[in-house]
C-alpha cells in the first residue's frame, strides 16, 4: 500500500502537470513567448498535422508564432485532462476547444477547432515541462475555415 | 505532528487523490467512447454497472452498456464528450460525481448541417474496487441540443430518432 508521502507526491505531480499545460495554453493565447519557453524543455518538439515535425525549443516557439500570430484573438480551452503518470514522465491526453477570431474575414470572423491533443511531459529540476506536443487524429472545425489561413503561408491552407 | 494531525493529513491526501482518480476514470470512460474503443469501455465499469440512457433506456451490465454506446455513437464520424463543472462527493468507498457534458458530434455529409452538440447533466455513481475506482451507474439527463439533430439519427434505428430532451 502506498504511503501518505507517495500519495501526496502523486497529487502534487498531477496538479503540477495540469498547471504547466494551462500555462502552455495561456502563453499561446497571450502571445507571451517567454512564458511559453518556460513551459517546454530545450529539446522539445511539435508533431503537427499542418507544420510537420519541429525540433528544439526555438523551433517550437517559431511554429506557435507561425500558427497563431495572425489572429486577433485566441482562446484555448482544455478539458478532460487524462494524465498517465509513469515516474518522471507522463503521457497526457486532453480535449482542446480553440476559439479563433480574425476581424474582417470574408464569410465570417470566427473559427472553432475541436479535438484531442497528446503531450509528453517530463520532470526536470525546474518542475514538469512539455517534451512533445502532438495534434490528434480526432479534430474538426466549425465556423469559417478562412479565419486560420495566412495568405503568405501555404501550410496554413491545409485542412 | 500529533497522531491525530497525522491522520487528518493522511485523510486529506487520500481525499485529494480519490478526487483525481475518480475524474481520471470519467475522462477515460469518455475518451474510450470518443476513440470508439468499445472493448475498452469495460475497464471503467463494475460487472453490475448500469447506464440510464436518455434515448435508449436502462442498460444493465457492461455488455449491454457497450452495445448501447456503440448503437448511439458507432455511425458518428467523430465525437468529443467534454466534462465540466464536476462536483465529486466521496463517502468512504462510494462516490457520486455530478457534472455537465457537452457532447460534440460530427457526421460529414448530413443534410442540414454536419454538427450537433448535446448538453447533458450527469449524476454518476462510482465505487472503489481492488482495481481502483469504477463506474457503478451512469445517470445522464439530456438538457438540450444545438445544431442539426439529424447528425445523431441512424436511418435504420427508430429509437435514434427519439428526441431526448
Amino acid at each position: 500500500m502506498a504511503s501518505t508521502e507517495q500519495k501526496l507526491q502523486r497529487v502534487l505531480d498531477h496538479q503540477e502537470i495540469v498547471d504547466v499545460l494551462h500555462r502552455f495554453m495561456a502563453a499561446q493565447d497571450t502571445g507571451d513567448w517567454d512564458a511559453l519557453m518556460d513551459t517546454i524543455t530545450p529539446d522539445s518538439r511539435v508533431e503537427s498535422a499542418r507544420f510537420g515535425v519541429q525540433k528544439g525549443a526555438d523551433a517550437v516557439i517559431a511554429v506557435c508564432k507561425r500558427a497563431l500570430g495572425h489572429y486577433d484573438g485566441i482562446i484555448h480551452v482544455m478539458n478532460n485532462i487524462r494524465v498517465e503518470l509513469n515516474g518522471d514522465k507522463a503521457l497526457v491526453h486532453y480535449y482542446a476547444i480553440s476559439y479563433h477570431l480574425r476581424r474582417g474575414v470574408e464569410g465570417g470572423e470566427t473559427l472553432t477547432n475541436r479535438g484531442e491533443n497528446t503531450v509528453d511531459v517530463v520532470r526536470t529540476s525546474k518542475g514538469w515541462k512539455l517534451e512533445c506536443y502532438r495534434s490528434s487524429k480526432i479534430a474538426w472545425q466549425e465556423g469559417n475555415p478562412k479565419v486560420r489561413v495566412n495568405k503568405s503561408d501555404p501550410a496554413t491552407h491545409a485542412g | 505532528m500529533t497522531k491525530d494531525s497525522e491522520q487528518d493529513v493522511a485523510a486529506a491526501v487520500q481525499k485529494a487523490l480519490d478526487h483525481i482518480e475518480i475524474m481520471q476514470v470519467l475522462y477515460g470512460w469518455m475518451r474510450a467512447q470518443d476513440q470508439k474503443d468499445w472493448a475498452g469501455l469495460h475497464a471503467f465499469l463494475t460487472p453490475e454497472s448500469t447506464f440510464a440512457s436518455p434515448r435508449f433506456g436502462l442498460q444493465r451490465g457492461p455488455a449491454q452498456v457497450e452495445a448501447n454506446v456503440k448503437r448511439a455513437l458507432g455511425h458518428i464520424d467523430a465525437t468529443l464528450h467534454v466534462i465540466m463543472n464536476e462536483v465529486v462527493e466521496i463517502n468512504g468507498d462510494e462516490a457520486k460525481a455530478t457534472f455537465n457534458v457537452n457532447a460534440h458530434h460530427l457526421r460529414r455529409g448530413t443534410a442540414g448541417g454536419e454538427h450537433f452538440t448535446n448538453r447533458a447533466l450527469h449524476k454518476d455513481d462510482l465505487v472503489r474496487t481492488p482495481d481502483g475506482w469504477k463506474i457503478k451507474h451512469v445517470e445522464a439527463k439530456a438538457l438540450w441540443g444545438e445544431g442539426n439533430p439529424q447528425v445523431r439519427v441512424k436511418a435504420d434505428d427508430a429509437q435514434s430518432h427519439v428526441k431526448a430532451h
